[in-house]
């Protein structure tokens, strides 16, 4: 290890650095707190043995300095001295010594400090390599965690874009909410139109959150697409009836997603299809929470639907068709279970009667700040505006009947009875789209 | 520990220690019936009394287990209550697994 020995007395410089190099050190030599400075500057030497009083810079006033100026290394220092009094050894300590030796300097004793003078200065060396480790492994983490966060926000922006931007589809008008619990959602939704007559709506969310979770609910999203190929306008064409379809789709998405393998992921779904000629909503609903039908004429909200089980569970698994009739001005409301699961600071859940209520307020709110208004709700509800689940919501509002449909009906309405002043009153017509307000009854599946 | 494991005989009752059957424990849970299935033991009583939540990981690991003993082995639950009985009827598992109200009245299901 190499050291300087400081003195501006040659004989007691050339006694001290003998003794030291006969210890095996390899010992430079100084005759000025100047010239120790300097060779300190351009030399990697840690260990500095210093006479106090010295003309000029005297040992406290070099190792002030050199605590000052000397970065990036520990500096082990240690002075020698006749002094011995208390007030001496402080002034010592407070100008940066860590030791000190007594003038004329033992052998003994020399030998002695500096062996402990090595043995900090090789554990303060340990310490710099972990350190240094440490910071690069840090640093490493850091540059990682950077990128897979900035993927995962891009992945976010791209599953933010499948969802549907279309707000007004031939005598329908949508919104919806869409907060997923991390990055990624489990959570995905979408409506749109096949031909003019049907509007396909659904609404999906795989279990657990995250990653996982999304990648499926891309999947499943990737089935559904409106595309002539996709599952559902293939279906729609080929089968017999809208509820025919429903089903079709229904049982296709579960032969596809039920796999053996134990670690598969299930997920619920209501899915439907509203036809938009004779205003019925048909619709399966796989172990997700049941749709809400608000409607307009009673100021009411109710669940509509027959419950059933997820899909991607039981290859055996059966499933249901409701089909429900939907008067202008009505909404249907699809949402997933983070909704009504979310949990105030208390730990209780939102739930299902709490969401009827904000339903019934939202009688009074235009179906474009809906999505506003509930977001609001669930962040009082919450508190953090953190949610542990997903939460989605997606409200269809049937506000007015499509040009075809309102000729269809006025031209059946000539044919099957003598035209009326009551009849013929258009505003009226387009207020009664269907003769019965209720729910008609469950088509069930062919198993 | 949250599972607690009795052997009676030559069924297992598994007890849900925590409150919440959630995404945080489900993994466990599905880890422990595969354990007890791979040690032969087919015959299974999942006990949900103390458990207030369930969410759809919980679910789905309670579906696993019910896979995971297979044809031949049995798979009870019991002791179903608020929203996680809601849960069991929403998606129809109530027409899929054996549900008993109590813990005796599961082990006699077994037994049966």
């Amino acid at each position: 290890m190499k050291l300087i020995v400081v003195d501006d007395d040659p004989a007691a410089l050339l006694i001290i650095s003998e003794m030291t190099r006969s210890l095996g050190f390899e010992t430079l030599c100084a005759d000025s707190g100047e010239m120790c400075l300097r060779m300190l500057q351009e030399e990697p030497v840690s260990l500095v043995l210093c006479d106090w009083e010295m003309p000029g810079m005297d040992g406290p006033m070099l190792f002030k300095k050199l605590r000052q100026e000397i970065q990036g290394r520990y500096l082990y220092l240690m002075l020698v001295t006749g002094r011995d009094d208390k007030e001496d050894l402080i002034e010592g300590l407070n100008a940066g010594a860590d030791d000190f030796i007594n003038k004329p300097v033992n052998p003994e004793e020399l030998r002695v400090r500096l062996r402990s003078a090595v043995r900090v200065l090789e554990l303060q060396e340990t310490l710099d390599q972990r350190n240094t480790r440490l910071k690069e492994a840090n640093e490493r983490i850091e540059q990682t965690l950077e990128s897979v966060t900035a993927d995962l926000k891009l992945a976010a922006d791209m599953q933010f874009d499948l969802l549907p931007k279309e707000q007004y589809l031939n005598g329908v008008a949508a919104n919806w909410l869409f907060k997923p619990a991390s990055f990624l959602a489990g959570d995905i939704f979408d409506y749109f139109l096949v031909g003019k007559k049907q509007l396909v709506f659904y609404i999906v969310d795989v279990e657990g959150h995250g990653i996982p979770s999304a990648l499926t609910s891309f999947a499943v999203n990737n089935q559904l697409n409106p595309s002539a190929q996709g599952m559902c306008v293939r279906n729609l064409r080929n089968a017999s009836s809208v509820e025919q379809a429903v089903l079709r789709i229904i049982e296709d998405l579960n032969r596809q997603f039920t796999t053996s393998d134990t670690c598969g992921r299930y997920f619920t779904m209501v899915f439907g299809v509203v036809d938009l000629e004779n205003g019925k909503v048909s619709f399966t609903q796989a172990g997700h929470p049941p749709p809400l039908l608000c409607s307009a004429r009673e100021n009411s909200v109710s669940e509509v639907g027959g419950g059933g089980m997820p899909i991607g569970m039981f290859e055996s698994a059966k499933f249901e068709v409701t089909t429900v009739d939907i008067n202008v001005g009505d909404r249907l409301f699809i949402y997933s279970d983070g909704a009504v699961e979310c949990t105030s600071d208390e730990g209780e859940l939102y739930g299902n009667e709490r969401l009827n209520r904000a339903l019934e307020r939202c009688f009074s709110v235009p179906i474009e700040k809906i999505d506003n208004v509930l977001d609001r709700e669930f962040i009082a509800w919450n508190g953090s505006g953190r949610f542990d689940d997903d939460v989605s919501m997606v409200c269809l509002e049937f506000s007015e009947i499509p040009a075809f449909a309102k000729n269809e009906l006025l031209r059946n309405e000539k044919l099957h009875s003598a035209p009326t002043a009551d009849a013929m009153n258009d505003s009226d017509m387009t207020i009664n789209l269907t003769s019965s307000n209720g729910q008609s009854g469950k088509l069930n599946g062919p198993h | 520990m949250n599972f607690e494991i009795e052997d009676h005989a030559e069924n297992t009752v598994i007890e849900i220690q925590a409150e919440r059957l959630d995404a945080a424990i489900a993994p466990e849970l599905k880890t422990l019936v595969t354990e007890l299935v791979d040690q032969g033991k087919r015959r299974i009583l999942l006990d949900f009394d103390k458990v207030v939540f369930m969410d759809s990981s919980g679910l789905g690991a309670v579906v696993s287990g019910l896979k995971a003993v297979g044809e031949d082995g049995e798979f009870i639950v019991c002791n179903l209550r608020g929203v996680v009985k809601e849960l069991f009827k929403l998606t129809h598992m109530d027409r899929v697994f054996e549900i008993t109200d109590s813990r005796d009245d599961g082990l006699q299901q077994l037994a049966a």
